[in-house]
């Protein structure tokens, strides 16, 4: 059996096609399960920002973030079980630079612009975290600039019409929209 | 060329676990996504490749609902591999006589 050039280069099309749309998958399958970690943690760290005093927000939030990173690096260990060690590592690695240098990005943005109020505080992560979707979804995997848009655009709808309840507003807009996103990137 | 391959539905089921090798097993309802079959076809093309040893299939129940994965084996790979090349043979020497 032969085959002509426009067939064979049909063929090559179709896997293309499959291939590109297979490794999205993949990447969102992957990702679902830490929006959804980190989703929760967003909204009970927020809720706890709301009803706590100012001075306890860092005790709520240590034990969050220490669960969420266990839970993450849980989930991580379990996607990449078919990988090497050696690529563990780096992921790992790649994940605790990240949580650097967004810490390290916060606390410059206090010292360049001065105090930042309360609210700014609550808002300014949420926005940070709009913005990474949004570009790393342009970059590579179109759905996640969506769910960080919608984040970006719900969070600062919030800071301007909703700034009595702004702590529950940001926990649902940013905590409600990783956990909708993670689901959403389920579906195929 | 690689007959059994060759189909177009079973080119892109191939393609699909070949893609989604280093993750693991396709789920039967994601695949079907993938290569937009329906159930019988595909059902059909992937007896058709576990036959051939391409691909590896497993049933199980999660929550009590049945699951069927499917897995590309090395014979498989290979055989992706060598059509995929067949391929860009076939485009290279009409290009070449032209």
């Amino acid at each position: 059996m032969t085959i002509s050039k426009a067939e064979a280069a049909s063929a090559l099309t179709d896997i293309e096609d499959v291939r590109r749309r297979t490794t999205s998958a993949v990447e969102y399958e992957r990702a679902s399960p830490l929006l959804i970690v980190w989703g929760v943690v967003w909204l009970l760290g927020y809720f706890a920002c709301g009803a706590l005093p100012i001075n306890l927000w860092g005790l709520a939030w240590l034990p969050l973030v220490v669960l969420g990173t266990a839970a993450s690096i849980r989930v991580g260990s379990r996607a990449s079980k078919r990988e090497s060690r050696l690529a563990q590592e780096h992921s790992l690695g790649r994940a605790l630079l990240a949580t650097i240098c967004i810490t390290a990005f916060l606390i410059c943005v206090g010292m360049v612009i001065g105090p930042i109020q309360s609210d700014g505080y609550m808002v300014l992560p949420a926005l940070i975290l709009g913005l990474a979707y949004t570009l790393v979804g342009l970059a590579t995997l179109p759905r996640l600039a969506w769910i960080g848009a919608a984040i970006f655009v719900c969070t600062m709808a919030g800071y301007w019409l909703a700034r009595p309840a702004l702590p529950y507003w940001v926990a649902i807009a940013g905590g409600g929209g990783l956990i909708m996103g993670g689901f959403w990137l389920r579906r195929v | 060329m690689d007959v059994v391959i060759h189909q177009p539905l079973r080119l892109k089921i191939m393609a699909a676990l070949y893609s989604a090798r280093s993750n693991g097993p396709l789920e039967f309802t994601r695949l079907k996504a993938l290569v937009g079959a329906t159930d019988g076809n595909l059902g059909s093309h992937l007896g058709v490749l576990e036959g051939a040893g391409y691909l590896r299939l497993e049933k199980d129940f999660v929550n009590k609902k049945p699951r069927t994965q499917a897995t590309i084996t090395r014979e498989g790979e290979k055989a992706f591999r060598q059509h995929v090349e067949h391929l860009k043979e076939v485009i290279a020497v009409a290009e070449h006589i032209i």
